[in-house]
């Protein structure tokens, strides 16, 4: 167990530049998520931190030890790929003890480890079959089986999870949680589901086109997303945008929003300096579905400002929990999330709350959170 | 949509036409693959000898064919190639296309000439070999006339190492094509499993030995039964290379039932001989075939 840093790493092949100057620090036990979507560099990332590729420049450091040119297998690192990658020619305790079979460890702890592994994965009755033999989440088992054994400094996983179905995948993030809680291991975890990436980073690492968009804990991330790249892509249903402008009516900023007809003003009572600068001017304008709602007042909560406006309904999306209702403002696609009795019917018109409180604005040329 | 009855015709048309289509070849084939291996399988039961004749006389052929010397040996030779050239042919293409896999440069310029031998008729690679391995033409005499006088590479004229070469020749036509099929099994291995066993620590040794090699088990067993069936049907190399000598030192089953089935007038014993090289081949191809349908299911 160790921690990890990432200090300026660069990596281009050839003249591609796919990691421009990453800088990354978790410490001792931490569960650091790379997320971001297909492409963005974080799978390149994490071979850089296996050793499976090196560098271009920067340094990465495993508590204090550079290991840049340290092979892959001195680097007390072990790894669960997205394919498995077990060894098909072997039985399933083979795959686990091959580690350390290369590295002399003697059959007798072999066995202790194997056993010991087994039943924190309850995979024992599995140990003599072959990986064909077993099914997905079974080889998801066994994969992760063998990167413990070895008690690394720390784990890396590539997308373990995207190759199981809906249901699994649940319960194996579940587990994989529940590991890290017990081991307190220091864990690196890629993914491209936002969804993973919430429920089990201690903290994330949002990516996009090889530059780190945004380094924070969960909750930071998602309230506070750094622009409209990370708050577009964290949460599900995604957050809303719209144009608007900032307005400055008797010292009260409000949001304007240019509707045909009947034009939104949102009043921000508690605004942050920063908004100054911007009156007068055009912002972007975000809101989670979460904090549009059906018509509210202040009271229900107490943190909360909630602004009234109405709008008509153009489609509605049940979920069980929540009724995802889709209203058009100035031509965008608005998502506001309604609670199942207060649903309207499509074309009706209702009236809906904005929590001000919970609103992030964006500068709409450099798309950063204001 | 109503089916009319031009369509109906039609339909009847679409499944009949492919069986009609086919029937020719599937006529031909039975005549003459199937046709004529129940006619030999006859033969070899006849007493004929410069024609075909067709008075039984069970298995007598057999008994003969088995006394006979020049089959022994046939099958002793056979025995000798068909070891040494499907293990060397194995264990080179192996070799070749673990070497070429190692991302090098020019693997597209290297990889079809390893596999052009293949492109080659056996007796032109015969031909060929014949002529580089004669020591008044080939090999010796070039060492002889740059100056290495003590040379000798007469293996072609020895009774005991002709053999040996036919082995050379025919493993020079067939590795590359080994090595293609090997090379092709060495792609399918999942990135991966190579990345995951670096991360073990395998060493480049363990990681072939212990994880790459067996892996490639379908492979050894596809070469193992393309080379066979290609060392029990070897006839054209030998013609070409050596003709069966010197003496009969490299005669095969395949040459013996040649000559005894038309030079030497013993139709019902070359027949023999085909039957039995017909089984050998037979008890390699069919539990292949029959494993490989299986798995497809």
């Amino acid at each position: 167990m160790a921690s990890l840093t990432l200090d300026k790493v660069r990596k281009a092949f050839g003249p591609v530049e796919v990691l421009k100057e990453i800088n990354l620090s978790i410490d001792d036990g931490e569960f650091l998520v790379l997320v971001g979507p297909s492409g963005c560099g974080k799978s390149t990332l994490l071979n850089l931190i296996a050793g499976l590729e090196t560098s271009t420049d920067g340094e990465i450091r495993i508590g204090d030890r550079v290991i840049n040119d340290v092979h892959p297998k001195d680097r007390n690192i072990a790894m669960v790929f997205q394919s498995y990658a077990l060894y098909p020619n072997m039985t399933v305790r083979k795959n686990i003890t091959f580690g350390l079979e290369i590295r002399g460890v003697s059959n007798a702890e072999r066995d202790k480890a194997v056993a010991d592994v087994a039943k924190l994965l309850q995979i024992e009755p599995l140990l003599d079959r072959k990986p064909a033999q077993l099914s997905g989440g079974q080889r998801q088992r066994v994969a992760m089986g063998r990167a413990l054994v070895r008690d690394p400094d720390i784990f890396l996983f590539d997308e373990p999870l995207s190759n199981l179905d809906a249901k699994l995948r649940v319960d194996m993030r579940t587990e994989i949680k529940k590991l890290h809680q017990r081991l307190g291991s220091t864990i690196v975890y890629v993914t491209h589901d936002q969804i993973e990436a919430m429920t089990l980073a201690s903290r994330i690492a949002v990516m996009k086109g090889g530059i780190l968009q945004q380094f924070d804990t969960p909750q930071n991330i998602y309230e506070r997303p750094n622009n409209m790249f990370v708050a577009g892509f964290i949460g599900s249903p995604s957050m809303n945008f719209m144009d608007a402008t900032l307005r400055d009516e008797n010292g009260t900023l409000s949001v304007h929003i240019d509707r045909e007809g009947s034009p939104i003003s949102l009043p921000l009572f508690e605004a942050p300096e920063s908004y100054r600068a911007y009156a007068g001017k055009k912002v972007v304008f975000g809101i989670r579905p979460e904090a549009l709602t059906h018509k509210r007042s202040s009271s229900d909560s107490a943190d909360s400002q909630y602004v009234n406006f109405d709008s008509k309904v153009e489609v509605i999306e049940p979920t069980g929990a929540d009724t995802m209702t889709v209203i058009e403002i100035a031509g965008k696609e608005i998502v506001a999330r309604v609670r199942p009795d207060r649903a309207p019917t499509p074309g009706e018109s209702m009236t809906f709350s904005a929590d001000m409180s919970q609103i992030s604005l964006f500068d709409p040329d450099s798309e950063l959170r204001i | 949509m109503q089916p009319s009855l031009p369509g109906k015709a039609q339909a009847t048309l679409r499944e009949v036409l492919p069986r009609l289509v086919l029937s020719p070849s599937l006529f031909l084939i039975l005549l003459f693959v199937y046709g004529f291996i129940i006619y030999t399988g006859y033969l070899s039961l006849t007493d004929s000898r410069m024609l075909p004749s067709y008075d039984l006389e069970g298995f007598g052929n057999y008994a003969n064919l088995w006394g006979q010397r020049n089959w022994l040996v046939a099958l002793q030779n056979l025995a000798i190639f068909g070891i040494l050239y499907i293990a060397i042919c194995s264990v080179l293409g192996l070799v070749l296309a673990i070497l070429l896999d190692q991302k090098i440069r020019g693997e597209g310029i290297l990889r079809p000439i390893y596999l052009y031998p293949m492109a080659l008729s056996f007796i032109v690679t015969g031909t060929a070999w014949k002529w580089f391995l004669d020591p008044g033409l080939g090999l010796e005499n070039t060492m002889h006339l740059w100056g290495w006088e003590s040379f000798t590479f007469n293996w072609i004229k020895d009774r005991d190492m002709a053999i040996y070469t036919v082995v050379i020749a025919a493993v020079w036509q067939s590795s590359g094509f080994v090595m293609a099929m090997f090379l092709a099994g060495l792609r399918g291995i999942d990135s991966e499993i190579m990345k995951a066993a670096q991360m073990d620590g395998a060493s480049r040794w363990s990681l072939y030995t212990r994880i790459v090699i067996p892996q490639l088990r379908p492979v050894f067993l596809s070469a193992f039964v393309v080379l066979a069936h290609l060392a029990i049907k070897a006839y054209d190399l030998v013609i070409a290379l050596t003709n069966g000598g010197p003496g009969r030192a490299t005669e095969l089953p395949a040459t013996f039932m040649y000559s005894y089935t038309f030079t030497r007038n013993q139709m019902g014993v070359g027949a023999s001989s085909a039957v039995i090289m017909l089984a050998m081949i037979a008890s390699i191809i069919v539990p292949y075939l029959y494993s490989e349908l299986r798995e497809r299911r």
